[in-house]
């Protein structure tokens, strides 16, 4: 069984669901897993360093080892652990690549599903790329459509992928959306400080039928998420991160029922930053009092949801994450799912219909309201996503 | 007793530190605050309706940090009981726990001996 939170989530499904469709799937899956694995050790295989790095003149070099393609998975998806771990080897790949060469080429003729924290993790990490890399470029290839006469049409993973502001990100032109009611509508934004009239706009562009006091608890939990990206997730001894400008990216999305918030940083993460922060006495307090067993990243995102202490040791600081978690407080249908570096924390509202999902355990004592996941693969990174019922909002 | 809105200074309150972000709940007690308390000599009442909504952080550093600035307990908890929150009542008892744990944490820092 899969999320609501996945189900809805979910920007574009693959065509139509049909009887075979998860024997497809899973064969796609084992594609895309084989064609890793038969390429040798290493996320990028036998490619090699002179193919990865094209500056000098090679005749046997054939355009393709010029222009490294990344491959994306056939579903680009972090909900499901497997799926992650799939979307999180494909960052990996392009990551690398980016590294070695001056254009990368993405293609996404395999993905047949697009999901907006996937869609978002992915923009992040080309605009990142971009900035790191500043003689770098992107360009994507798309499965081929049917032509309508003399009008092209376009897939769903491209439709997608423009809602997010992809083609923006990688600076390739846009494509007409064809708007669906079946299908999401997001709105993306991203900035390098915790601006409130950028999360109110985003907010603002939800129905009016929200209620303005639950817009008032979207705008708390964001300005929080945005405020810990730029204060907690790049500490200033992370030299790698040097680049990053504190940068945060921001998608709301309206589903048929729900609405969908999702923040995101690409900073050393909670896992790190956390036990950095925090004395380790206060921690296990902390571990002890809310019965957390392990300290894996799950376990440290779970522990963060509960201190207010930062890593100054002030105990006026950091009251984020409270905020954060507040949202299943206020609105009883909510979901709040935080995923950093290997790690994954669930909590649902008491009217959250509870979720089952592969790859997620129940935490024991949390009355079947709480769970947690741990990747082998790293996002590098944070994303904090809340999804709300409309009816809640509307109250 | 003066009123002071703090949709005069933001519509979109920000985060708890000024290199965080724009109107942040530091700036609102150093530029807005502080004088006023002076000015006034507490007799203020925040009208806290009209903004679009608070993070936690600036309440905290707006109104807890009067209490880390000096400014007597006293006039501190007569701000919060004058605090006009109708669009959301429960800001009212934020602002007011924030303060609390304030007092509580400055009182156990000079009880150490500190």
């Amino acid at each position: 069984m899969r999320t609501k939170q996945y189900t809805e989530g979910i920007i574009l499904m693959k065509k139509n669901l049909t009887e075979n469709s998860t024997h497809r799937l899973r064969a796609a899956n084992k594609r895309y897993r084989r064609s890793l694995r038969i390429k040798g050790p290493g996320v990028l295989g036998y490619v090699s360093f002179r193919h990865l790095k094209p500056k000098f003149k090679d005749s046997n070099l054939t355009h393709n080892l010029v222009n490294p393609t990344v491959y994306a998975p056939p579903q680009l998806d972090m909900y499901a652990r497997s799926n992650l771990e799939l979307f999180s080897n494909f960052l990996e790949n392009l990551r690398l690549s980016s590294k070695y060469n001056d254009h990368v080429i993405i293609s996404f003729k395999g993905t047949n599903e697009i999901t907006a924290c996937a869609g978002l993790r992915l923009l992040a990490e080309v605009s990142h790329l971009l900035k790191l890399y500043p003689t770098l470029s992107f360009s994507c290839s798309f499965a081929k459509q049917r032509h309508n006469r003399n009008k092209k049409t376009y897939n769903r993973i491209e439709q997608g992928l423009q809602q997010i502001g992809f083609f923006d990100a990688i600076r390739q032109p846009n494509i007409p959306l064809s708007r669906n009611e079946h299908v999401a509508v997001w709105q993306q934004l991203s900035g390098n400080l915790a601006d409130g009239s950028l999360a109110a706009s985003l907010l603002n562009s939800l129905p009016d039928s929200i209620s303005k006091i639950s817009k008032s608890h979207l705008y708390k939990g964001a300005i929080e998420a945005m405020a810990n990206s730029v204060d907690h997730a790049y500490p200033s001894e992370e030299a790698e991160n040097s680049n990053a400008e504190n940068r945060w990216w921001m998608l709301v999305g309206k589903m048929q029922n729900s609405i969908t918030q999702i923040v995101c940083d690409l900073g050393v993460g909670i896992p790190v930053t956390l036990p950095k922060k925090h004395e380790e006495s206060l921690l296990t307090t902390i571990f002890r009092k809310i019965g957390i067993l392990g300290s894996g990243d799950a376990e440290l995102i779970h522990a963060s949801t509960f201190i207010k202490r930062s890593r100054t040791n002030l105990p006026y600081r950091g009251k984020g994450g409270a905020d954060i978690r507040s949202i299943t407080e206020h609105f009883p249908s909510a979901l709040l799912s935080i995923r950093s570096n290997r790690g994954c924390y669930v909590v649902a509202g008491p009217d959250h219909p509870g979720i089952v999902s592969d790859g997620y355990e129940e935490i024991q004592g949390a009355k079947g309201r709480e769970w947690s996941a741990s990747y082998n693969g790293s996002i590098h990174g944070t994303m904090i996503e809340w999804t709300v019922s409309l009816k809640d909002l509307e109250a | 007793m003066k009123s002071i809105f703090v949709t005069s200074f933001s519509e979109f309150p920000g985060p708890r530190y000024i290199e965080l972000g724009p109107f942040s709940g530091e700036l609102f007690r150093k530029e807005v605050l502080l004088p006023e308390i002076k000015a006034s000599k507490g007799e203020i009442a925040v009208v806290l309706d009209g903004a679009f909504g608070y993070g936690s952080s600036f309440l905290d550093e707006a109104f807890g940090g009067l209490i880390r600035d000096g400014v007597p307990k006293e006039i501190v908890l007569k701000i919060c009981d004058n605090l006009i929150s109708e669009d959301d009542p429960s800001l009212k008892l934020e602002v007011t726990q924030w303060v609390k744990e304030a007092i509580a944490h400055g009182e156990a820092f000079n009880g150490n001996g500190n």
